[in-house]
């Protein structure tokens, strides 16, 4: 069987293989931006939310983007990116999480004339020649905090049936990104009602609606009235189980009552807000720069609730179950992280991230 | 089936499959010949003349993520096509290649930048999937426990142990994802093509087959595991200890399942991240039916498979395909290809109307 096969294999080499080179060169075009995605979308939270942004820079920004995204098999992740770093296609690249970090680093120095945009990441830049990264953290415990004072406010004045003075946490895994919010979220919650019952629980994956489900349903069954999710397309099975135990649950990165408005208003009226990562109009605002040539490249920024790159949704089904005092105390706190006379505790090391 | 028309059959499943999945393309994409075009050639470097007359070379990474995804689809072919030639339907590949990545990192980890760190950490993986493999060998040979069941949930332990030493004991506290820390240079392999994750690894595929070859062909051992599995009652009356040879066919598969392990640790990722997505084990039992469950042909059927599932990357990166057509069509190859009956069936309607014509057959 070798030869036949071998010759198919060599004619395909010989024979087609100039055809594919040099197919689409950019010329004469608008730029374009590839949007790497470790994973896939379809989360309904934070890639999802990163696809708008680059959407939202096709429409306004007029470049030509592509979203690729790599699937969930870390060896393929490296070869994917150094593709698109070496078509030549793409000016720009943009890519995010902390797990795409030191791939960005290891990469970027080969291709000086591409630039990177790393979002929820970061790279060393004393130990990489990384002049063409420009990366950007988010102050994520800020609207954990936010969160939480808007739980507790609401357990504790006891609007919501057999719930008991606890409020819950469904996480990812225990990645400093998904501590950073809980840890924000701990401290509003104590900080609005002392005592009160925290229940934090991870799933161990970003892709299990099942067992957020299950690990919401046992929370509520706890007696949790409101839980907050930070787990990517996990949560989508905390929101579920927030429909059928008539209990609330806080969404994440993207406005998730929005995403359930029209499909499903029942459910979205379960979700009290969502903390938003905007990491679409920080994208947005990054090619903005990159476009105006003003991009801090080599640096990396941090963004939060002042520069409203973190924020709470308006969701306005479920917002009328919250008293006008809790909702009071989720806008005097807010004012005062932006002033400055309140610092949220983070769970990265060294403080801010 | 000879040589020829082994290949005949190959070749006209690949070209059946090939048509379809191109009217699949057609109804989705506006550019059904440029996706068309980037499957069959995006594994392959393009070589571009600059206009100052010097030889470019682009997309070199596509062919090194060829040669290294069929690095690791030719050793967890092993790990399938070994225990098969005793009749064992092992699907324990994945479980083995996480216990070997777990050894090979956890080894690197303990001995740190030495020059015995590299080959140890090699020995490591290798008898830490031997280990695993030999579970489910002795699991069926001494208490007859049905070895697809036993090496399914194997899998699943295996995994769950791994993610529990990466998150607990091996973890990277200052990683910002939950991970071992990098393993030290020593102990890692250098991409022997600069810019791609390609090797030594990928001349050790090719050698691991030979040796597999071999045992098998030229040992004893390797006699009676094809005797256990040809006729086991017969064999048991030969006196052959067929219980033994069994057994031991699932552990030497199980150690090239954990050399694909060190793969992926040593020379792809060089660190383990707790995510690291179960399933390479599953694609391992693809190419040993592509290659008909003969250990010779491995290479070829993971170069062949690889080759596809690059192009299928290639032809979504360049492309409006989506991600969901494109393992469709996949899937669809390795359909036709394993399509047994498709081949004498169009070779017998080609007969016909050749002799309805009166020429010769192609």
């Amino acid at each position: 069987m070798r030869g036949p096969a071998l010759t198919l294999v060599l004619m395909v080499m010989t024979g087609l293989a100039p055809a594919g080179a040099g197919a689409h060169a950019a010329d004469g075009g608008p730029p374009r931006v590839a949007f790497f995605v470790n994973g896939a979308l379809g989360d309904k939270s934070f890639f999802d939310s990163a696809a708008r942004g680059l959407r939202q820079a096709e429409a306004d920004l007029h470049l030509a983007t592509r979203t690729i995204e790599g699937g969930y098999d870390p060896t393929r992740w490296e070869s994917g990116l150094v593709d698109l770093a070496d078509s030549g296609d793409f000016p720009i690249i943009v890519t995010g999480t902390y797990t795409m970090g030191p791939l960005v680093q290891k990469v970027a120095p080969d291709y000086p004339d591409v630039t990177f945009i790393l979002f929820d990441g970061v790279v060393d830049y004393a130990h990489c020649a990384c002049g063409n990264v420009y990366s950007m953290r988010f102050r994520q415990n800020e609207g954990g905090y936010l969160a939480g004072v808007l739980a507790a406010g609401l357990v504790r004045a006891g609007t919501i049936p057999g719930a008991r003075e606890a409020v819950g946490l469904v996480g990812a895994m225990p990645i400093p990104v998904i501590n950073d919010f809980a840890t924000g979220y701990e401290a509003g919650a104590r900080d609005a009602a002392p005592g009160i019952t925290i229940l934090r629980q991870f799933a161990n994956s970003f892709s299990d609606p099942a067992t957020g489900k299950e690990i919401a349903k046992a929370q509520y069954g706890q007696g949790a009235g409101v839980i907050f999710q930070v787990a990517g397309a996990t949560g989508q099975g905390v929101i579920e189980a927030a429909e059928e135990t008539g209990r609330y649950v806080i969404g994440v990165d993207s406005d998730q009552a929005a995403l359930y408005r029209t499909s499903s208003p029942r459910r979205a009226a379960r979700i009290l807000t969502s903390v938003m990562k905007n990491v679409d109009a920080a994208i947005l605002r990054a090619l903005r720069l990159w476009q105006q040539g003003r991009l801090p490249l080599g640096r990396t920024e941090s963004l939060g609730l002042k520069e409203g790159a973190i924020g709470l949704a308006d969701n306005p089904e479920a917002a009328l179950a919250v008293p006008p005092a809790v909702r009071a105390a989720v806008a005097a706190a807010r004012q005062r992280i932006i002033d400055g006379t309140l610092t949220v505790p983070t769970a990265f090391a060294g403080g801010r991230p | 089936m000879t040589p020829s028309r082994e290949g005949a059959r190959i070749a006209l499943a690949v070209g059946a499959a090939l048509a379809l999945g191109f009217a699949v393309m057609a109804c989705v994409s506006d550019q059904p010949w440029a996706a068309f075009r980037a499957l069959l050639t995006g594994p392959l470097p393009s070589i571009e003349r600059a206009a100052d007359g010097r030889v470019v070379v682009h997309r070199l990474v596509r062919f090194g993520a060829w040669l290294q995804d069929a690095t690791t689809l030719t050793l967890v072919g092993l790990a399938i096509a070994i225990p098969f030639r005793a009749r064992q339907f092992s699907l324990g590949a994945d479980g083995q290649l996480f216990m070997g990545a777990l050894a090979a990192a956890a080894i690197s980890l303990g001995l740190g930048d030495t020059p015995t760190a590299l080959p140890l950490a090699f020995l490591a993986a290798a008898a830490a999937g031997a280990g695993w493999g030999l579970v489910a060998g002795l699991l069926k040979t001494r208490f007859e426990a049905n070895e697809i069941v036993t090496t399914l949930m194997l899998n699943v332990v295996a995994v769950q142990v791994y993610r529990l030493v990466v998150g607990r004991v091996l973890n990277d506290p200052s990683a910002g994802f939950i991970t071992t820390p990098p393993l030290p240079e020593a102990a890692t392999l250098a991409p022997l093509i600069a810019r791609t994750t390609v090797t030594a690894m990928v001349l050790v595929a090719p050698a691991a087959v030979a040796a597999a070859l071999f045992l098998l062909r030229r040992t004893t051992l390797g006699y009676e595991i094809d005797l256990a599995g040809a006729n086991p009652w017969f064999a048991v009356r030969a006196g052959v200890p067929v219980a033994r040879a069994t057994a031991l066919a699932f552990a030497l598969g199980g150690a090239f399942a954990g050399l694909a392990g060190f793969h992926v640790s040593n020379a792809l990722l060089k660190r383990l991240p707790v995510d690291l997505t179960p399933g390479i084990g599953l694609e391992g039992i693809v190419v040993a039916l592509l290659a008909r469950g003969r250990v010779g042909a491995l290479p070829l059927a993971a170069l062949g498979y690889a080759y596809l599932r690059v192009g299928a990357q290639a032809m979504e990166r360049a492309t409006d395909v989506p991600r969901e057509v494109v393992l469709v069509i996949q899937a669809l190859i390795i359909l036709f290809v394993v399509s047994d009956r498709l081949a004498p069936l169009a070779l017998g309607l080609a007969r016909r109307a050749s002799a309805r014509i009166g020429g010769r057959a192609a």
